[in-house]
C-alpha cells in the first residue's frame, strides 16, 4: 500500500516583510486517496495579487475535486474549471487586480495525472531512479509571466498528462522566489536532498520554513513556496 | 553545518571501503549533511540592467558635452555602487555612436566598472546602436532571464548618419528588448526629437531636454533615482513612480 506524504510552506520575501505588505504566495495540496497539489505567486504589481493567489489555490482545489471523478476529463477541462471558479471566488474583486500564477499536479480517480501551469515557477518530478522532469513552461523573461487576470488563452497553459506518482517519486512546486535561483543541473541532487531531509525530520513543515527563511542568495526579496510529495 | 570538505571526505571513505566500480553520488545520509539550500542555488542577485547608447559624435565636442556626460556618468557609476539595501544588483553597460557604434564598457556590476572618459568624434550611427543594443539584450548570456527588466538610455545631440529605421524597428519588436523601460534625452536644438521619440515608442513617456551641458548631469540623476528607486521596490520590474514633472530637465 503507497503513502504520499504532502510538505509545504509559503514564506513572505523580505521585501514584503519590510513594507508590511502580505506575502502574495499560496498553495494548498492533498495526499490521499489521489494526489492534488497547488502553488500561485500573486503577480506583484496587482494591488490584490495576495487575494487572488489565494482565491486561485482554492479554486482549483473545488476544480479537482469535480474533475478527478471523471473518466472522459481533459486537462483542458481542469484549467477551464479553474479559470471559472477563480473569477466566481474573487467575488466583487476585479481579476486584473489579483493576477496570479498557477502550478498544479492533480491526479484523478481513473490512474492518471495532469500538470498545468500558467505563468512562471517550476515543476519537477524525480523518479527512483534518478530521472528527473522539469515540465516545460511558457517562460517569458524578465519577469513578465502569464497569470489568471491577465490577458491570456489556454494556449498559454503548459498542460501534459502523465501516470500519477509511483512508489519513490517526488514532486515539487515552486514559485519563482524559489526557481528563478535553482541551478538546474543540480535539480536531481535538490530533489533527493529536500526528500531526505524531509523524511527524517518530525516537523518537516517547520524545518522546510527555516531554511526558506535562510535563502542563501544576495538580495533575494521574492516570497517563496515550495510544495513537495513524496510518494513511498 | 558540515560544508563541502566534509562531504568529500564521506564519500572518500566510503570509496576506500569497496573494491571497484563505485558510485560517487552522494548516499541518503550524505544528501542530509548538504548544507541548505545553498548547494543548490545561484550564489548572484539578479542583476538589473542599465544600458546607456551615449552619442559621441564630433558635434558633443562643442560646448562641454562630453565632459558634462563624461562626469554625469561617472557620478552614477559611483552613485549605483554607493547603493545600499538593494534588491537587484545593478549592471551597467555603456555602448557608444560617434563614427562607429561599440561597446565602451561591457555589462557589469557597477562596482566592478572602471570608468575611462569617452572621447567625441565622427558621425552619428545611431543604428548601429540600436542594432548593438538589441544584440546585447537578446544575448542570454550576457543577460540572464532572471534578470529584472532592462533600463535603456539614449541621448544624443544630433540627427543618425545611418540607416536607423530597421535597427530600430528590431530592437524594438524583439521579444526581450521591448519589455525594457527606456528613457531619452535631447541635447540641443539639433537633436532629432523624432528619433528619440520612436525609441521610447510610447505616447505617455517624455523625452527630456538639456539645454545646456549642465543639464545633462541632471538627467542623469533622474536615471539614478529611476533605477535606484526600483533596484530597492518590493517589485524591482514595476514602473517607477517618480516625480518626472518637477524634475529640472
Amino acid at each position: 500500500m503507497s503513502e504520499t506524504r504532502v510538505t509545504g510552506c509559503s514564506v513572505r520575501g523580505p521585501a514584503h516583510v519590510r513594507d508590511g505588505s502580505p506575502g502574495q504566495d499560496a498553495w494548498s495540496a492533498v495526499a490521499e486517496p489521489v494526489a492534488f497539489a497547488v502553488a500561485c505567486d500573486g503577480m506583484g504589481s496587482r494591488p490584490l495579487a495576495h487575494e487572488g493567489a489565494r482565491a486561485a489555490t482554492r479554486a482549483a482545489l473545488r476544480a479537482w475535486r469535480l474533475w478527478r471523478r471523471s473518466n472522459a476529463g481533459s486537462p483542458e477541462d481542469l484549467v477551464r474549471l479553474i479559470e471559472v471558479l477563480w473569477r466566481l471566488d474573487l467575488g466583487g474583486i476585479a481579476p486584473a487586480e489579483a493576477c496570479t500564477t498557477c502550478l498544479v499536479y492533480a491526479e484523478d480517480l481513473h490512474g492518471r495525472a495532469v500538470v498545468a501551469q500558467l505563468g512562471d515557477g517550476l515543476i519537477v518530478r524525480r523518479s527512483p531512479d534518478g530521472a528527473v522532469t522539469t515540465h516545460p513552461s511558457r517562460k517569458l523573461d524578465f519577469g513578465t509571466t502569464h497569470a489568471l487576470g491577465a490577458p491570456h488563452t489556454l494556449a498559454d497553459w503548459s498542460l501534459a498528462v502523465a501516470p500519477p506518482l509511483a512508489p519513490g517519486e517526488s514532486l515539487l512546486l515552486a514559485t519563482d522566489g524559489v526557481s528563478e535561483d535553482l541551478l538546474r543541473d543540480r535539480l536531481d541532487g535538490l530533489m533527493r536532498w529536500l526528500h531526505a531531509e524531509l523524511d527524517s525530520r518530525r516537523a518537516p513543515h517547520h524545518w522546510l520554513r527555516r531554511e526558506l527563511h535562510r535563502w542563501p542568495v544576495a538580495h533575494h526579496g521574492d516570497d517563496k513556496t515550495l510544495v513537495m510529495l513524496r510518494r513511498s | 553545518m558540515i560544508q563541502p570538505l566534509a562531504r568529500s571526505v564521506l564519500r572518500t571513505d566510503r570509496a576506500s571501503l569497496s573494491n571497484a566500480n563505485v558510485q560517487i553520488s552522494p548516499t541518503t545520509t550524505e544528501y542530509r549533511l548538504m548544507a541548505g539550500f545553498k548547494d543548490f542555488t545561484t550564489q548572484t542577485a539578479r542583476p538589473l540592467p542599465v544600458i546607456i547608447l551615449a552619442d559621441v559624435s564630433g558635434s558633443m565636442e562643442g560646448g562641454g558635452k562630453i565632459q558634462a556626460l563624461n562626469h554625469a556618468l561617472r557620478e552614477m557609476l559611483e552613485a549605483f555602487s554607493d547603493e545600499s539595501d538593494l534588491r537587484a544588483e545593478i549592471h551597467v553597460a555603456v555602448l557608444t555612436f560617434g563614427g562607429t557604434a561599440k561597446v565602451h564598457i561591457p555589462l557589469a556590476t557597477s562596482a566592478k566598472v572602471r570608468w575611462n572618459d569617452l572621447g567625441a568624434g565622427g558621425g552619428t550611427p545611431m543604428g548601429q546602436a540600436f542594432e548593438l543594443t538589441r544584440a546585447m539584450v537578446e544575448d542570454r548570456a550576457t543577460i540572464p532571464g532572471r534578470a529584472y527588466r532592462p533600463t535603456l538610455v539614449l541621448l544624443s545631440d544630433g540627427q543618425p548618419t545611418d540607416a536607423w529605421q530597421q535597427p530600430l524597428a528590431a530592437l524594438l519588436g524583439s521579444e526581450r528588448a521591448s519589455k525594457a523601460f527606456r528613457m531619452a534625452l535631447a541635447i540641443g536644438e539639433d537633436a532629432d526629437r523624432t528619433v528619440l521619440a520612436a525609441f521610447l515608442a510610447n505616447p505617455e513617456a517624455r523625452v527630456f531636454e538639456a539645454h545646456e551641458a549642465r543639464q545633462i548631469r541632471d538627467f542623469f540623476q533622474l536615471v539614478t533615482m529611476s533605477v535606484s528607486s526600483r533596484s530597492r521596490s518590493a517589485n524591482p520590474n514595476a514602473t517607477p513612480a517618480l516625480p518626472f514633472a518637477g524634475y529640472d530637465v
